[in-house]
């Protein structure tokens, strides 16, 4: 596309715009059908299970008002325990506690939820005020899980998770999303978190962000962003690719969480993953996703995904990886 | 496959909307711009008085249509008493009559006025006859006879007057700037000879236009000008020029604006005569008719091309063509938040909410608008944090916030109306749910996203409503929308085309301009 000034130094950096990741990717690969698989989050537990991927363990969900009894008895048992709306979206309304207190439950900053206030943010879950479309939604009771000692130093008050932009189940782009102080320890880019772009290939972290501003150290630890080893990263790829197969979705974006004993662990999946991803990496996508929609068909088995994904991101030619006989795709 | 389809479909939309609107322009006369002066008006005269006990006959000199205007509609409201209207010399009249008024009475007048294009009105009318005695072979004839001291000084302002014109109008001109001239010797010595009522400039000048022959009257009427309750009664002359009576200012004799003079009586008649009462006091007011001077247009889409009027906004009663100069706005709000939202990339609460707020804006004025908007904003964040720690069940408390929002602007317009401050609050149901919604939305933003990002997005929505605002209240906008509803079509292929829109939206460019640098650095 030709266009003036500024907006054509976009095009040439090869930036994704929001119109057209929703019409050239998201309209294109993501049948509508399948949204509800991602939206609801109690359904992609179950999908993910089947893909043979590593998830939170589920230990209840409340879908009525009177059901809230049920948090006592599993706060009871586990003691630790995230709690957040089944279709929730951008983070809202996720609480973590990790202990019981007399008169209510420990928070991750050590203050006491009062049960009351607890039983109303949970209706307020129920009747939908942080979920996608109208109307009620469900509360999952899950495991909270503990990241990776890796992160002691690049995490403030909550989990970090890798992000990882899979198109026709080939990782194109990652970035690693750290929680800070301002954040409230959740690791949303826009509410303050840190995002640092990955190295596909060696999982090792190039650059970091706060909001859009580029960052060389953590804000409240000091300790630096970028030449961080991300832990098992191989596994990473291969957990994500091979869910974004599974999913159904051409254009998803996957979230995990290096648990320190589970390994990589599925977080939730996103039918429409934000481009913010670009500016952590200091690369546009449109580069990355255009290889990959010209090629005719995609291999069935996840490690040579993963090999196409590495060449990808190198800027090789996906040539040598077409089946014998195939041609690229024109458009 | 889609795009081809999307093109046929656009280049359709386009051609049919420009294709019925020259047809409507060219071949059947409809006005691209609205005319704003010739609309109707209605006007209406409450007259109040106080009766004595006797039998009351009370005269109400009432606007003729001999004029400019044509008076339609006419109805009078007079409890207990007779109304018949009566045209003698002096004009017409309203007659109320009763056999015995005690107290205090009130009657009203109403009428609406239709502007008639002089140029289609084929009544030919007589010269009239200047009123004066001294016309100028007579007056010749008088200095010759008796050379009275007002006899000299009126030939000589009128000689002078004659010498330096060139034509009637500028003789006009050039005496009423002599008769405007108090300190001139002449002028003393007209006024202390001529009828007493001269002392009075626009009396003087109707005088020495008719001592020139050119015939002229005095006029009391009023200026239709803007909506008023309280119109004044405003004096004028009138002078015969050309074919026809030209209204003018009474000191300057500059023309008026014929489509916006309303006579009512002419050389010093009563305004209300007649006997039994006393105190009595008329008081006028005014109101623009926004209905449509497109008849001529439409007659003659009747005789070439029934369909246009058939489907034409403007056979619709009145009231129902209202009810559509809002409605055909709103493609063009989808338009401007298309346009908002897909190219620019504004932030702001929901996806119609900027036209909404700027719809709620149209019945309030901008300023007062934002101001209230705010205000109430503001009031409605505070009271939901409250209820918020009142831990209330979503539904209720957004009733709540309903309701005292409903309070409140029940209370600003009680308080505005004790001050005498008009602030258009006589709304209807539409921005009370806007508001309502709008701080539902604005505190979930704050509570999840902190109070900069609820700051930006309510920002974003009222920097989004101005422009709106100022596209939606438009004369010339609505004048297209109900005289050429054909053009939304063109508003409809404009959206489509901005549906495959794949380019980058205007904030995208500051969001990624670090990337847009780099590239650069690297090529």
């Amino acid at each position: 596309m030709i266009g003036f000034g500024p907006i054509s130094k976009l095009a040439k950096s090869g930036v994704l715009g929001i119109n057209s990741r929703n019409l050239d990717f998201i309209a294109a690969y993501n049948p509508r059908r399948f949204y509800p698989l991602v939206d609801d989050k109690v359904i992609t537990k179950k999908l993910a299970i089947e893909a043979g991927v590593t998830v939170p363990e589920l230990y209840g969900v409340i879908r009525y008002g009177g059901e809230m009894h049920l948090l006592e008895k599993i706060a009871e048992k586990h003691r630790s325990f995230v709690v957040k709306p089944a279709n929730g979206s951008g983070g809202g309304g996720i609480m973590v506690f990790n202990g019981v207190a007399k008169t209510g439950l420990r928070r991750m900053n050590g203050q006491i939820m009062a049960w009351p206030d607890i039983r109303y943010h949970l209706n307020n879950m129920l009747s939908g005020m942080f979920s996608m479309g109208d109307g009620s939604d469900q509360v999952m009771i899950e495991e909270r899980l503990v990241p990776h000692s890796a992160f002691s130093k690049l995490a403030f008050g909550g989990v970090p998770d890798v992000r990882v932009i899979v198109f026709r189940g080939i990782p194109v782009m990652a970035m690693l999303r750290l929680p800070t102080a301002e954040s409230d320890g959740k690791a949303n880019l826009h509410q303050g978190g840190i995002g640092a772009g990955i190295d596909l290939v060696t999982g090792i972290t190039t650059r970091g962000v706060q909001h859009n501003d580029s960052v060389d150290v953590h804000p409240d630890f000091e300790t630096p962003v970028r030449d961080f080893q991300v832990p098992s990263w191989d596994e990473i790829l291969e957990l994500a690719s091979r869910l974004g197969q599974h999913i159904g979705l051409g254009y998803v974006g996957v979230d995990i969480v290096i648990c320190e004993h589970k390994g990589p662990t599925l977080l939730e999946l996103n039918a429409r993953p934000g481009i913010a991803i670009q500016t952590a990496n200091l690369k546009g996508l449109r580069p990355l996703l255009l290889p990959i929609h010209k090629l005719p068909s995609v291999p069935d088995d996840v490690h040579e995904r993963i090999a196409i994904a590495h060449a990808n991101w190198n800027g090789e030619s996906l040539e040598r990886f077409l089946a014998p006989g195939e041609e690229m795709r024109r458009h | 496959m889609k795009r081809t389809q999307l093109l046929i479909i656009v280049g359709a939309l386009i051609a049919a909307a420009l294709g019925i609107f020259s047809y409507k322009v060219t071949r059947l006369g409809f006005p691209v711009v609205p005319n704003l002066d010739s609309d109707t008006w209605t006007i209406e005269a409450k007259i109040s008085f106080r009766g004595r006990g006797d039998p009351v006959t009370l005269r109400l000199a009432l606007p003729n249509s001999e004029g400019q205007f044509t008076v339609v509609d006419e109805t009078f409201v007079a409890s207990g008493f007779g109304v018949e209207t009566d045209t003698t010399e002096t004009g017409r009249q309203a007659v109320f009559e009763r056999r015995a008024q005690d107290g205090n009475a009130v009657l009203f007048y109403s009428a609406k006025l239709i502007s008639v294009d002089q140029r289609y009105s084929n009544d030919a009318r007589p010269t009239p006859e200047a009123v004066s005695d001294y016309r100028r072979s007579e007056r010749r004839r008088a200095i010759e006879e008796n050379a009275t001291p007002l006899l000299v000084a009126l030939d000589s302002i009128l000689t002078e007057a004659l010498e330096k014109s060139a034509g009637e109008r500028s003789f006009i001109t050039q005496l009423a700037r002599l008769s405007a001239d108090e300190s001139d010797d002449r002028i003393s010595t007209i006024i202390e000879g001529g009828p007493p009522e001269i002392s009075n400039a626009s009396d003087r000048l109707v005088f020495l236009l008719n001592a020139a022959g050119t015939p002229a009257r005095h006029v009391q009427g009023i200026i239709l000008d803007t909506d008023t309750r309280q119109a004044p009664l405003t004096t004028w002359v009138e002078y015969w020029l050309g074919e026809t009576w030209v209204s003018a200012n009474g000191t300057t004799a500059e023309p008026l604006n014929d489509a916006r003079t309303l006579p009512i009586v002419y050389d010093r008649q009563p305004i209300v005569s007649g006997d039994g009462f006393n105190r009595v006091g008329v008081s006028w007011s005014v109101a623009r008719n926004f209905e449509s001077q497109l008849s001529r247009a439409m007659e003659r889409g009747s005789e070439f091309a029934p369909w246009v009027n058939a489907t034409s906004l403007l056979s619709l009663p009145i009231d129902l063509q209202l009810v559509f100069r809002v409605l055909l706005l709103i493609p063009l709000g989808a338009l401007i938040i298309v346009l908002l939202k897909q190219v620019i990339g504004m932030p702001a609460f929901g996806t119609f909410m900027p036209v909404l707020i700027a719809l709620a804006f149209r019945e309030t004025q901008l300023i007062t608008g934002i101001l209230l908007f705010t205000g109430i904003v503001a009031v409605g964040l505070l009271l939901r944090a409250y209820f918020n720690q009142l831990q209330l069940l979503l539904v209720p408390r957004l009733a709540a916030v309903l309701i005292i929002v409903t309070f409140v602007m029940m209370f600003i317009a009680l308080a505005g109306e004790a001050m005498g401050i008009q602030t258009g609050l006589s709304i209807s149901l539409f921005p009370l749910v806007i508001i309502t919604m709008t701080i539902e939305r604005m505190s979930l933003t704050w509570e999840e996203d902190g109070a900069k990002e609820a700051l930006k997005k309510a920002l974003g929505s009222l920097a989004g409503a101005v422009p709106a605002y100022y596209i939606l209240t438009s004369e010339y906008i609505e004048h297209f929308a109900i005289v050429f509803p054909e053009l939304l079509l063109i508003v409809l292929a404009i959206v489509l085309l901005l549906g495959r829109y794949t380019g980058y939206k205007v904030t995208e460019y500051f969001r990624f301009k670090v990337l847009a640098n780099e590239g650069n650095k690297t090529s």
